[in-house]
C-alpha cells in the first residue's frame, strides 16, 4: 500500500491525509520533502527511514527475530539515521519555550548550510548524535572521523560558569564573610498547614506519603523535621508509605536523628516506637490502595509536584482527608492552583517555608539548627548574587555580539 | 557480618568512602573522565541492588508467601496474581535475553506463544495505569480546577480589587489553556478576521503569562538546588570537622587566613 | 527486515482498558457493595505485578551490561564494577535474616547511596547556572518575560536585611507585588498547564479506546 511519510516523526500515513496520525503534523505543507510516498513492503527491505520513527517493540506481536543484532546495527547506522525534514511548525512541549530541534546525523551534513527555517545553532553534530545513541542504545564507539569531530565544538564557557558559581558560593563562606541577617518572605500556606496539624486531636491517624529520598533530602529534611516534630507533639499516629525504594531508609534515618538531636523525651514528647515505613512499587498506580485508610489528615512530603498531584488525584477523592503539602521550593508554583482551589489545606515549601514553620512551632531549637539555617541563608544570598552576575554576563555577551538570537 | 564491620571502624570507613565518593561525583564538573564515570556506575549498581532487596523483601516475598500459605481450594483467587506475575516474569526474561540475538526459526512458535501470554499481565498493568490516571485526572484535577476557575473568576459580590484579580486569573487561565490547544497557523486560517485577531491577542497573553511563570519557576527551582548544595556543604564540613584530620585542616586554615 | 508497527491499539488492550475503567470507576465511587474490599484486592494484584515489573527492569539493565562485558565494548570495566556492586548489595540484603535493616546494608546506604545521590543532585545548581547564562537573555524569544519573572521571585525569596541596605519599604512592596504575581497570573498560567495536561490525557485515553494511536 502506498503511504505518505510524516516529515516530523517519520510515521507512515495514508496518501491524501491532511495530518499525521501519530504526531498531528501538517502533511499539506508544500515542502520539498513532504509528500514523499513510499511503498511499505518495498521500503521495508531497504531499511526505510520510517522505521526509526516507529516503535516495533511496542507491538505485542513483535518477536525480535527481525531485530537487527546490535553488531550489525552499527554497520547500518548512517542509513538508519536519515533525519526527517521538519514541518513548518511543530508542537513540541510548551510552544515558544521549546523550539523544534533538527538533528544532523550524517557526517556529510556537518558544515553544510541548512535549509530555512532551521537555525544553525540548533544542530547536533554527528558526534553528539552518536553519543546520544551510545547513551541510549549502548552503541559502540565507531569511526575515526567522529573522533576528529569531537574537538570541533567545545563549550569553552561552561567550565568558567561552573567555576564562577562554585567560587561565588564557597569562597565567601570559606573566608568567613557573614551575610547580613534577614528574614525570608512568608509565602501563603505555611500558617494554614501549621493550623491543620495543630487542630489534630491526640492519637489522630495521619497518613504520610514519603516522596523523597537521599537525592533531595538536603532540602526536604529542613521541612520534614519540624513538621514531623509537630506531629509527634500532637501525638499523631503515623501511617507512612513511600513509593521510592530508598524512601523508607531515608525516613528511618530522619526519625532516628530527630530523636537523637532534640532529646524528644526531654520536651515531654513521647518517643515513638521504631517507625514502620511501607514501600509500594508501581508509582501512582498503587496509590488508590491507600484510599480506604480513614485518616484525619494527609501529609505529602514531596520533592516533585507530581507526587502531590498524584495524591490529590488518587487518594484524596477516596478518603476525603485534608491534605498538607510539604515540598521543595521548586515544586511550589505548580501546586499553587491546588492551594487556591482548596484541595490543599496547607502548602509549606522551601527553606523559607521551613524557617517560618520552625518559628510557628515556637520551641527551643537544638543547638545545630540555627547554625544550619544561617548557613542556608548565606548560601542562598551568595548563590543569588552569583547567578545575577552570571545572567548579567550572558546579557553582556549578547550585547557585545550586537544582535538578537533565536530560541 | 557484624564482626567484620565493627561500629567504630565501619562508620569511619563509611565516612571516608562517602566523602571520596562525593568528590568523585563532583569531579564530573571538570569534564567527563573515568573516575567520575566509575562513581556513577557504582552508584547505579548500589541503587539498583538496594531496590531489588527492598522490592523482594517488602513486596514479593511477603505477598508470595501469603498466597502460597493460603488454602488453594478455599481462596483460589489468591493464586491468580502469583500466576500472572510468574507468566510476566518468564516472558519478560525471555524477551530481555533475546535482545541482540538472532533467534532460530524453529523456536519462533513457542516464543510467540510465551510473549503473547506475557503480554496479557503487562497490558493489564498498563491498562489499570491508564484507567487510574484518567479517572484521577478528571476527579482530582480537571473537575476541581474548572470549578475553582469558574467560581473565583466572576465573584460579583467581592471588592473590586478581588473581582479584578479574579477576572485576570480567569482570562490568563483560558489564555494559557488556549495556547496549548490552539495552533494559530493551523486552526485560525479559516476563521473570520475579527475572530483571528481576538484569539491571537488571547494567545499572546497566554504565551507571555507562561514565560513569566517559567521564570518564576526557575527562580524557585534555583532556591531548591542551592538548598541541596548548602546541605552538602553543611554535612561534610560538620562531619569532617569532628575527625582528627578535619581538626588539623581547620587549624591550618585558621593560621593561613589569620582568623 | 523490520515489520511495520501497528498503528492501531491492540484489541486486547482496548478490552482490558475498558474493564479497568469500569473497575476503577465503580470501586472509586463506593456505589457497589464491597467496592472497597474489591479495590483492595485489585490493587494488591497491581502492587505484586508492579514489583515484578521493577525486577524485570533491573534484569534488563543487568543483561545490557553483561552484553557490554562479553563483547568487550568501551568502558566494559565500568559495567563490571556496576554488576559487582549490584551483586554485593543484593547478596548483603538477601542473605541476612534481618532483611533491609541489616547493618551491612545500612552501611552501604550510608556510605554509597545517600552521599552519591545527594552529590549528584547538588551538582544541578551548576547546570542551572549554565542554563541561566545561556537562556535568560533579553534578546531571546520570550527572554525578557522570563527574566522578569525570574528576577522578581529571586529578589523576594533571597533573605537579606532590606532595612540595613535602605530598601526596607521597597522590599516590602516588591514582596507584596511578587506574592500577587504568583497568586494571580502565574498561578493562572500554571492552572492552564494543569488543565491542558489533564485534557491531553483524556484525549489520549479516548484515542486509545477508539484504536487510533
Amino acid at each position: 500500500m502506498a503511504t505518505l511519510l510524516c516529515p516530523h516523526c517519520g510515521a507512515s500515513n495514508r496518501v491524501g491525509a491532511n495530518f499525521c496520525n501519530r504526531c498531528g503534523a501538517d502533511l499539506r505543507t508544500p515542502d520539498a520533502d513532504v509528500g514523499k510516498t513510499s511503498d511499505a513492503p518495498a521500503a521495508a527491505g531497504a531499511q526505510p527511514s520510517s522505521a526509526e520513527g516507529e516503535q516495533p517493540w511496542l507491538d505485542p506481536h513483535f518477536l525480535g527475530d527481525d531485530d537487527v543484532p546490535f553488531e550489525e546495527e552499527e554497520l547500518d547506522v548512517s542509513s538508519e539515521m536519515t533525519p526527517p525534514t521538519p514541518a513548518a511548525r511543530l508542537v513540541s512541549g510548551v510552544q515558544g519555550l521549546l523550539e523544534p530541534l533538527r538533528i544532523a546525523a550524517l557526517p556529510e551534513e556537518q558544515g553544510a548550510s541548512l535549509p530555512s527555517p532551521i537555525p544553525a545553532e540548533s544542530l547536533l553534530n554527528a558526534t553528539q548524535m552518536r553519543q546520544v545513541r551510545q547513551w541510549m542504545a549502548e552503541e559502540t564507539f565507531v569511526g575515526a572521523e567522529v573522533q576528529q569531530a569531537a574537538t570541533q565544538l567545545p563549550k569553552l564557557w561552561l567550565p568558567w560558569i561552573f567555576l564562577l558559581m562554585g567560587m561565588g558560593v564557597i569562597l565567601p563562606l570559606l573566608l568567613g564573610q557573614s551575610p547580613s541577617p534577614g528574614e525570608p518572605v512568608r509565602w501563603e500556606g505555611v500558617e494554614s498547614g501549621f493550623q491543620a496539624i495543630e487542630a489534630l486531636p491526640p492519637g489522630a491517624l495521619v497518613q504520610v506519603l514519603w516522596a523523597y529520598d537521599p537525592a533531595t533530602a538536603g532540602e526536604m529534611e529542613l521541612l520534614a523535621a519540624p513538621v514531623l516534630r509537630h506531629l509527634q507533639r500532637r501525638q499523631a499516629v503515623l501511617d507512612i508509605v513511600s513509593l521510592l525504594p530508598n524512601g523508607p531508609a531515608t525516613a528511618r534515618r530522619l526519625f532516628a536523628s530527630l530523636a537523637k538531636m532534640r532529646g524528644v523525651d526531654l520536651l515531654g514528647i513521647p518517643v515513638p516506637p521504631a517507625v514502620d515505613v511501607r514501600f509500594l512499587p508501581g508509582g501512582a498506580v498503587a496509590l488508590p490502595s491507600l484510599g480506604s485508610v480513614r485518616s484525619q489528615l494527609a501529609i505529602v512530603l514531596a520533592a516533585q509536584p507530581e507526587d502531590v498531584q498524584h495524591w490529590l488525584e488518587q487518594v484524596a477523592p477516596l478518603n476525603r482527608a485534608p491534605v498538607v503539602a510539604v515540598t521543595a521550593a521548586g515544586a511550589d508554583p505548580p501546586l499553587r492552583p491546588y492551594w487556591q482551589s482548596g484541595q490543599l489545606v496547607g502548602l509549606v515549601s522551601g527553606f523559607d517555608g521551613a524557617y517560618h514553620y520552625v518559628h510557628l512551632l515556637d520551641e527551643t531549637p537544638a543547638p545545630v539548627e540555627p547554625n544550619r539555617m544561617r548557613f542556608q541563608f548565606a548560601v542562598q544570598q551568595y548563590g543569588a548574587l552569583t547567578i545575577l552576575l552570571i545572567v548579567a554576563l550572558g546579557n553582556l555577551a549578547l550585547l557585545l555580539r550586537g544582535g538578537r538570537e533565536h530560541g | 557480618m557484624d564482626s567484620l564491620m565493627g561500629p567504630e571502624w565501619g562508620s569511619a570507613a563509611g565516612l571516608w568512602i562517602g566523602f571520596v565518593f562525593t568528590l568523585l561525583i563532583f569531579s564530573a564538573l571538570l569534564g567527563d573522565h573515568l573516575l567520575a564515570r566509575l562513581a556513577q556506575h557504582v552508584l547505579v549498581g548500589a541503587v539498583l541492588g538496594y531496590a531489588v532487596v527492598v522490592t523482594w523483601q517488602s513486596i514479593l516475598s511477603s505477598r508470595l508467601a501469603m498466597a502460597l500459605r493460603a488454602d488453594p481450594q478455599g481462596q483460589p483467587w489468591n493464586w491468580i496474581p502469583v500466576l500472572l506475575a510468574l507468566i510476566m516474569a518468564v516472558a519478560g526474561l525471555e524477551r530481555i535475553f533475546a535482545q541482540g540475538r538472532a533467534s532460530s526459526g524453529r523456536s519462533g512458535g513457542w516464543r510467540r506463544g510465551l510473549r503473547a501470554l506475557g503480554a496479557a499481565p503487562a497490558l493489564g498493568l498498563v491498562s489499570i495505569g491508564v484507567a487510574v490516571a484518567l479517572i484521577g485526572a478528571v476527579q482530582g484535577t480537571l473537575a476541581p480546577q474548572f470549578l475553582s476557575t469558574a467560581r473565583n473568576g466572576l465573584n460579583w459580590n467581592a471588592e473590586w480589587t478581588i473581582f479584578a484579580a479574579g477576572v485576570l486569573t480567569l482570562v490568563v487561565t483560558i489564555a494559557s489553556l488556549l495556547f496549548f490547544v490552539v495552533d494559530a497557523e493551523r486552526h485560525l486560517a479559516q476563521q473570520p478576521v475579527w475572530l483571528q485577531h481576538f484569539l491571537r491577542a488571547w494567545l499572546w497573553i497566554g504565551q507571555r503569562a507562561l514565560w513569566v511563570a517559567a521564570g518564576a519557576l526557575f527562580a524557585r527551582l534555583l532556591a531548591s538546588r542551592l538548598s541541596l548544595l548548602a546541605a552538602q556543604l553543611t554535612h561534610w564540613s560538620s562531619t569532617l570537622q569532628s575527625t582528627p584530620m578535619g581538626e588539623m585542616l581547620e587549624r591550618w586554615w585558621r593560621i593561613a587566613t589569620g582568623a | 527486515m523490520r515489520r511495520p508497527a501497528s498503528v492501531r491499539t491492540p484489541w486486547l488492550f482496548v478490552v482490558l482498558l475498558l474493564t479497568a475503567l469500569i473497575f476503577v470507576g465503580v470501586t472509586r465511587m463506593d456505589i457497589a457493595p464491597g467496592a472497597t474490599s474489591l479495590r483492595e484486592v485489585g490493587f494488591e494484584w497491581v502492587i505484586l505485578l508492579a514489583g515484578v515489573a521493577l525486577l524485570l527492569g533491573v534484569a534488563n539493565v543487568v543483561w545490557l551490561h553483561v552484553r557490554r562485558i562479553l563483547l568487550g565494548q568501551r568502558d566494559w570495566m565500568l559495567s563490571l564494577a556496576l554488576l559487582a556492586v549490584l551483586t554485593a548489595v543484593i547478596g548483603a540484603g538477601l542473605l541476612s535474616p534481618a532483611g533491609v535493616v541489616n547493618p551491612l546494608l545500612d552501611w552501604i546506604f550510608d556510605a554509597l547511596i545517600a552521599p552519591g545521590q545527594a552529590a549528584l543532585y547538588a551538582l544541578l545548581v551548576f547546570f542551572m547556572a549554565a542554563a541561566a547564562f545561556q537562556h535568560l537573555r533579553v534578546g531571546r524569544r520570550g527572554g525578557a518575560w522570563m527574566l522578569l519573572g525570574f528576577l522578581l521571585v529571586l529578589l523576594v525569596q533571597t533573605p537579606f536585611d532590606g532595612a540595613a541596605l535602605g530598601l526596607g519599604e521597597i522590599r516590602g512592596r516588591l514582596a507584596n507585588a511578587t506574592q500577587w504575581l504568583l497568586d494571580a497570573p502565574v498561578m493562572a498560567a500554571l492552572r492552564g498547564v494543569l488543565l491542558g495536561g489533564g485534557l491531553a490525557l483524556l484525549v489520549t485515553g479516548i484515542r486509545l479506546l477508539l484504536r487510533r494511536t
